[in-house]
């Protein structure tokens, strides 16, 4: 799992808001290597211990990926129901770092 | 003192519960490890006590170093309870990899000048290794390695004209004719900057009976960019640091 993006290649790298790329990239669908927690709640029977599985089992290169887990049959058949709506990108540390993704201090 | 006898009464607003466990001088044993069985590096406190801020030279004569500062977030500093896995590796070298822990802590220091230095004092995904195989940790041991340092703010995080990475305003609204003036991409377009940092991990004192180990850290790594606003500067920590080393279970 590496993360980090040296520093040097940041200062000289176009200036973009990685988290517009991220959204842009991901197409309207949900990103499993990015997105929180909450963002899950929107499916039942997912939130909240099928989507911390997912976060924490990450990072992701495809989809399908999230099936290799140590998952119970019924958050398979879970998962492969709300498939549709996932994708995947690079996890990105502006989305990823300081457990941003279990906890991003926006409670509404 | 042996923090571990004393009360809560006793340790708050003294400072003391930023301290890290010493040995005495007299802890000189060492550790046996052995290959194919797995430790653990548990309880790791690093507390830093001098800070140094790299300043660029006045003129081209001088070299860059690093200057003394002063600590403003003093009761702060130390990270705690930082745990990872100890094992010795293919090449008979012993590696530290770290887990989790308080592994991060947001100090700020006063250079004389009257600058302050904002940074993330961390250890995030820190992987130390000896220079040299060994079959122990003993009172010579030295673990160098570098690690991860995340931005100072989150993505969150609202600047004073409330812009932000994942939220807030896309310029300072207060002044529209400037929303796109390219000298204020920097300022307006935030980045969430994640730097290198390293550390050596200077072994001085072993406890062989009880698996603990104790001795002086030196670790230098990039400050605060105020989200990629501007340059970060090296920082350099010296401290002590403590640890216990205990066989992992598995």
């Amino acid at each position: 799992l590496s993360l980090q993006s040296p520093l040097l290649a940041v200062a000289e790298a176009e200036i973009r808001n990685e988290a517009d790329a991220q959204r842009i990239e991901a197409g309207g669908k949900l990103d499993l290597n990015n997105i929180g927690v909450r963002a899950f709640q929107q499916f039942p029977g997912m939130y909240p211990y099928l989507a911390s599985k997912i976060v924490l089992g990450g990072p992701y290169d495809s989809v399908d990926d999230v099936l290799k887990l140590d998952l119970s049959d019924r958050q398979r058949e879970v998962f492969e129901q709300y498939k549709e709506n996932f994708t995947v990108t690079p996890p990105r540390d502006a989305l990823n770092e300081g457990d941003d993704r279990i906890n991003n201090g926006i409670y509404r | 003192a042996d923090l571990g006898t004393l009360t809560y009464d006793q340790i708050k607003d003294t400072g003391l519960a930023n301290k890290c466990l010493s040995l005495k001088e007299s802890a000189r044993g060492t550790i046996p490890l052995e290959a194919g069985k797995k430790y653990a590096l548990t309880d790791l406190c690093l507390e830093p006590q001098e800070f140094f801020v790299k300043e660029e030279p006045g003129n081209k004569r001088q070299k860059a170093e690093f200057v003394p500062g002063k600590v403003l977030t003093r009761y702060t500093s130390s990270l705690d309870q930082v745990y990872g896995d100890l094992a010795l590796k293919a090449d008979g070298t012993v590696s530290f990899t770290e887990k989790g822990g308080i592994d991060f802590q947001a100090i700020t220091v006063l250079l004389p000048g009257g600058e302050e230095v904002p940074f993330l004092f961390t250890v995030k995904g820190l992987v130390a290794s000896t220079s040299e195989p060994a079959t122990s940790i003993n009172t010579s041991t030295d673990l160098r390695g570098g690690y991860r340092v995340p931005s100072y703010r989150t993505s969150n995080f609202l600047d004073p004209k409330a812009r932000g990475l994942t939220t807030g305003y896309e310029s300072a609204v207060a002044i529209p004719s400037a929303g796109d003036a390219e000298d204020l991409t920097k300022e307006n377009v935030k980045r969430f900057v994640t730097g290198q940092g390293e550390i050596s991990l200077a072994v001085s004192k072993v406890d062989g009976a009880t698996g603990e180990v104790a001795g002086v850290f030196t670790a230098i790594q990039p400050s605060d960019t105020d989200m990629g606003g501007k340059e970060a500067v090296d920082v350099k920590l010296v401290g002590q640091f403590y640890g216990r080393i205990e066989p992992a279970d598995a």
